[in-house]
């Protein structure tokens, strides 16, 4: 394990936490969803310069892509829970509890 | 490996741990910033320049000014900032819980901090790295990978436009 | 009502478009042998869901659809970091070559999270309950193959933690379901109970996990279309929907205990042959 693998991990597995235990507003649980497909950008990235292997080096381009997708996506549940609940706070998702 | 690469990647780490310690969206955006800022160095750090101009144009500029947009949605009159109680100690725990990782891992390494030097395996400094031109496989070898992205962006466009459609339903109406 | 609704009814144009990406998502986690590809289908599929699932804008749909996002999200980041670690410490990004004990148990536990299998399993309920019944039917069938896909292709290495999902799955998903009266949540505790068995004899005989997969297909979706067909989603409506079509009633119970596995039907022969296995 090399520090940069240190750092790419630990960003991920922080925003895993982050989004698994406290959230308040869903716009925060989005910011680290985006934390996350970051640190997999990072770490793509590094990957792809670490083994020189430059035809890799388009995997971190479709990956940005895609999450620019599931942001954009989540960005506009965001806008139809306002909608439907008035706020973006995770305590009004609460109509389907058992 | 320089005192600039762990500088740069431990505000990466910090910059997230701002994220996940669940402050106000504003400050949560501010340390997505700090992360993709850093994170641009890092990919520079280790010779990928274009990568590194990739993340910092697109993503600090497109996302983060669509996440500020959407800020202004969730706004709060009284936003919790890092020194808030709760924040502090959600932060100082996870930072606690992060040095004993680091030291679990890296106690025993000998990392040789110092200008110029390399941690193992990441090849002389002056060495030429191909993602330049790899990237632009994209256009030859990789053209199936694109044409599925632009296939994806299409149907997150149609994706939205249904998701927000319909506003004389809900609570906000024009009425 | 339903005049006044009309106008925000879905195009077809759109809807055909989603739903051919729905397929092709699928098809192209099928076709990969590539970790990246593979997340390509995957997220394809679950933008292409969505709308279909807010479709009514109605509160609970909405929520129904922000959770389902959010966990197959976050789940989709964990199939990629899994496999990006296994590439950080094996140097392979094929799909056969994820060999690392540490990135296949978080792959795992990904790809139980993806299809809703104890104790990920949560949010299955309460998405299912915000849903109309023909998107349920979607998601609780065509939604699963992708992942189950790339669970088969994984499964060899680590049977402790297959065993365990199983297990659990297989009690929450039988205890659950007990003290429901909605009919969606008893179904999606149908839906976590049975994978549950499919992961359970994974790790033996994958062929009989596909037979296993393909007749529970076949059963969600004749209980779905004939809810769909009375109209019903309580238990209390489906006792009284003998008034309206009683032939149909008549032989809902036989589509049930088949679910449910009981003699002479198909159910139990296969849980017969994974007990023997």
């Amino acid at each position: 394990m090399t520090p940069a693998h240190f750092a790419f991990s630990s960003t991920f597995t922080l925003g895993l936490m982050g989004l698994t235990f406290h959230r308040t507003h869903l716009l925060s649980a989005l910011l680290c969803l985006e934390g996350m497909m970051l640190s997999l950008f990072i770490a793509f990235a590094l990957w792809t310069l670490q083994l020189n292997s430059s035809s890799f080096s388009i995997a971190p381009m479709i990956l940005l892509a895609f999450s620019a997708c599931e942001a954009s996506a989540g960005l506009g549940l965001l806008v139809a829970t306002a909608r439907t609940h008035g706020s973006d706070r995770m305590q009004n998702l609460n109509l389907l509890q058992c | 490996m320089s005192y600039t690469m762990a500088l740069l990647l431990m505000g990466m780490v910090g910059g997230l741990v701002g994220v996940a310690s669940n402050p106000s969206p504003y400050f949560g955006a501010l340390g997505l910033v700090l992360v993709s800022g850093t994170g641009c160095g890092v990919l520079a750090g280790y010779h990928g320049g274009f990568l590194s101009l990739v993340l910092f144009l697109i993503y600090l500029g497109g996302m983060l000014v669509v996440f500020a947009y959407s800020a202004a949605l969730a706004a709060e009159p009284f936003p919790e900032g890092w020194l808030s109680w709760t924040v502090a100690m959600t932060a100082s725990s996870y930072l606690v819980g992060l040095s004993i990782c680091w030291w679990g891992f890296f106690g025993h390494t000998d990392l040789r901090l110092g200008e110029g030097q390399v941690m193992g395996g990441w090849g002389d400094s002056s060495q030429l790295r191909g993602e330049t031109g790899g990237v632009g496989h994209m256009y030859s070898s990789g053209g199936g990978g694109v044409v599925t992205c632009a296939g994806g962006l299409l149907l997150t466009l149609f994706v939205v436009l249904e998701l927000t459609r319909g506003l004389a339903r809900g609570t906000i109406r024009s009425v | 009502m339903l005049v006044k609704l009309q106008p925000f009814l879905m195009s077809p144009l759109i809807m055909t478009t989603l739903l051919l990406s729905l397929g092709l998502g699928t098809t192209i986690t099928f076709a990969s042998s590539h970790w990246l590809f593979a997340w390509m289908g995957l997220e394809i599929n679950t933008l292409a869901i969505l709308p279909l699932m807010a479709q009514h804008h109605h509160p609970r749909a909405v929520e129904a659809t922000t959770k389902y996002f959010l966990t197959q999200a976050t789940a989709a980041a964990m199939i990629l970091f899994a496999s990006t670690t296994n590439a950080w410490l094996t140097g392979q990004w094929n799909i056969f070559q994820l060999t690392h004990p540490l990135p296949l148990t978080l792959l795992t536990m990904a790809l139980a999270l993806k299809i809703g299998l104890a104790p990920l399993h949560t949010w299955l309920p309460e998405v299912l309950q915000g849903l109309n019944l023909t998107t349920g039917l979607i998601l609780s069938t065509w939604q699963k193959l992708a992942p189950f896909a790339l669970l088969l292709q994984t499964q060899p290495m680590n049977s402790t933690t297959l065993i365990l999902l199983g297990l659990v799955s297989t009690l929450v998903g039988g205890w659950g379901g007990l003290n429901q009266t909605q009919l969606r949540k008893v179904l999606a505790y149908s839906s976590i109970a049975h994978l549950g068995w499919m992961i359970l004899v994974l790790q033996f005989t994958p062929s009989l996990t596909l037979l296993t997969l393909i007749t529970y297909f076949l059963m969600t979706f004749s209980t779905f279309v004939v809810f769909k067909l009375n109209n019903v989603t309580t238990m209390n409506a489906l006792s009284t929907s003998w008034t309206k079509s009683p032939t149909m009633t008549a032989l809902t119970p036989l589509i049930l205990l088949s679910l449910g596995g009981l003699p002479p039907w198909q159910d139990l022969y296969q849980n017969d042959s994974s007990f023997k296995n």
